[in-house]
Parts: structure tokens; sequence; C-alpha cells
């Protein structure tokens, strides 16, 4: 049966397409003629599908354009970013073993020069560091392999931007309306989209 | 023209590589076809421009996944997956839209033949009116909309044609008035 359907499709799609929508022939394909007939009731609205079709607005046409411009900057400003982190983090590393050289020639007791506190220091007592508690439990915790993706990271990522964007959306809309039963609703939208954002 | 001639993938690849005209000859490739699709699933064209961004996006973010075959398959089930994930979405926050209403009301205005055919559309089930939508309301070929929903090009045609015979069975009797 499907092979048929697909056939009359074909024959559908291949058909005239003006206003007259002339009959077609369906003698060739195994049909009944309550189907035939569906057919050529079917085949009648070819000409108005065909001009149903909806180009993109000017207006599209022009979002769709600035959309590219920005998406080059978005996409590949990231690998140079990349790029100039990886030039800069080099720099870095190479001074360090400059100074880790310079530093081995001398004495240990030279390398490190012990700086004396200044008068105004000395009277003021010295800032304890800050010590980090580890809870018990926590330090009991075995660690994990990450079950993260990068599929899954791009998908979260994607899920989050679209609930953002309904989140903004039901405020503007909520600064609109004044009807109090839609502003109820959209309070309730509004929490349910930042339950899901948590 | 010459970016024209090279095959999606070859362009993709380029892009990869930091091409900045193949990423503009890909954009120009699918654009308005991702643009059209998103629209009908998510009928707004606002929402479906920017799931254009996020489309490619994706598709730069998991470049590394591309198996090199078949971009259109590729890049279409990346729209297809992300628009589906964007209406759950919407309709996880949004219970109270009534597309029926809105049907209802652009029927009550309908002027010529076109309006009806149009608001018939928006009226049949989900999967009758994307398909219907894809072929002659954006245009797509049979191919592509295989592509877009992940189905071969015969089993496009046949549910295009059961959703023609749904449309007939919905306006015959609007016609035979």
């Amino acid at each position: 049966m499907e092979r048929i359907e697909e056939l009359l499709m074909d024959m559908i799609d291949d058909g005239p397409l003006d206003e007259s929508a002339a009959p077609i022939d369906a003698s060739s394909v195994p049909i009944d003629a309550e189907l035939s007939s569906e057919l050529q009731r079917i085949h009648a609205q070819s000409p108005l599908l065909a001009q149903c079709i909806e180009h993109p607005s000017d207006h599209v046409l022009e979002a769709l354009n600035k959309q590219r411009a920005s998406l080059h900057t978005t996409l590949f400003r990231l690998p140079y970013s990349i790029g100039a982190a990886a030039r800069w983090g080099g720099g870095v590393v190479a001074v360090a073993c400059v100074l880790q050289l310079a530093t081995s020639f001398l004495a240990p007791d030279q390398a490190f020069v012990s700086i004396a506190r200044s008068p105004i220091q000395q009277s003021q007592p010295a800032i304890e560091q800050p010590v980090r508690h580890i809870d018990e439990g926590m330090r009991l915790m075995p660690l994990s392999p990450s079950s993260h993706t990068t599929t899954s990271t791009i998908e979260s990522h994607i899920e989050r931007t679209a609930l953002l964007k309904r989140r903004n959306e039901i405020r503007e809309q909520l600064a609109r309306t004044t009807d109090p039963e839609a502003r109820v609703q959209l309070e309730r939208d509004l929490e349910r989209v930042n339950e899901l954002v948590k | 023209m010459k970016a024209m001639e090279t095959t999606n993938e070859e362009l993709f690849k380029r892009v990869c590589n930091g091409h900045h005209d193949a990423f503009d000859a890909l954009y120009e490739r699918y654009a308005t076809k991702l643009f059209a699709y998103a629209r009908t699933i998510l009928r707004n064209e606002a929402k479906a421009v920017d799931m254009v961004q996020q489309v490619f996006t994706s598709v730069y973010a998991s470049r590394a996944t591309f198996n090199g075959q078949n971009f259109d398959a590729w890049i279409f089930s990346i729209a297809r997956h992300a628009c589906l994930r964007e209406k759950r979405i919407e309709q996880r926050t949004s219970p109270l839209e009534d597309a029926d209403k809105a049907v209802a009301d652009e029927q009550g205005m309908s002027e010529v033949d076109l309006n009806l055919i149009r608001a018939a559309v928006d009226a049949l089930p989900d999967d009758d009116r994307t398909i219907i939508r894809l072929r002659y309301f954006d245009d797509l070929s049979y191919n592509e909309i295989s592509n877009l929903l992940g189905i071969t090009v015969s089993a496009a045609k046949v549910r295009v044609f059961r959703a023609r015979r749904t449309l007939a069975a919905v306006l015959r009797p609007q016609f035979e008035d």
C-alpha cells in the first residue's frame, strides 16, 4: 500500500499545476474508484498549495544576515582567543623558566631573601591565612569520573539558553499585561521556568 | 561561484580550518531552509531566527563528531533535535497556548481559498501539518524533508500523500459548497 501511495504522490507532483488542475490519469495504478476520485480531489488542491509558499520576509532575511556577522565573531574569535592565550601562557612559562634558572645559580639561603617587616607592620598583628575546613564526609567522598560529555554539555547549554530566553519573554509579557488572570498565569509560568533554570 | 560548486562536506571542512568565506557559503545554503523548518515547528519567526543561530553554533561546537559523510543529514538532524527540544520547553512552560482557537479565528476571516487552505493546514495534526508546510509552504524537496525528519524519501512521499488526503477530507465540505 505504501508503494502505491508513493506512486500516487509522484503522480500528483508530476501533474499540471495550473488553475484548471486537469484530472490525472490513475489507470496505471491499481486503485479503486473511490480512491481514484479522492485522488482527483487531492490533486485539485495542488494549484492552491503551490501558491502557499512563504518566502522569508525582508526583515527576516536582514536578521539572518546580521546573525551571520555575529556568528562570524562568535565562532571564529574563540579559536583565536585560545591561540592568543596559549601564546601568552607560553610566554609566562618561559619567563618562569628563566627565573628558575637564575635562582638555581644562587645559594639556597640567597635565593629567597626574607623581607623584614616594617615598623608599621610590626605594630600590627600578622594577618592569619584563612584555614579551609574540609568536612569529613566530603573528604571520604570517592572521586567519580565525570559523566559530562561534549554533547551533553552543548545540549544542557542550549536548553539553559532557551529557558533563559523564555524567562525573559515571560517577564516582558508580565510587564505589558494588565489583565489580572493573565498575570497570575504568567507568574506561575515564570516560577516554573525559574525552577527549571535552577 | 566557485564556493557554490564545492560540496557541503568540503565547505564544512574548510569552515573547521577557519575559512570565513566557506562559512558564508554554508550559511547561505542552509540559513533559509533551517529558518523555514524552525518556523514550521515553533510557529514563531523570531524564535526561528534564533534557532538558526543556535543550530550553527551547535554545528560548530560539535564539529569533531561529524563523520564527513552527509552534512545535509547531520545539520538537519541537529536542527530537528534543537527545535523539538525548544518546543518541549515551550510546552512545559506555556500550557495556555491554544492553537485551535487561533485557527478558528483565522477561519472566521477567510476571504479566499488560500486562507482556507492555510487555516486547514494549521488545524491538521502536528505531523501532517509539519510535512505539508515543509513541502508546500517552505518549498523543500523530498530529500531535504527526509533529512530533516530523519525518514526515507519514500516515507516522506507517503506521509505527504496521507497528509494531503486528510487535508482534502477537511476541505471537502468547503469546496463542495
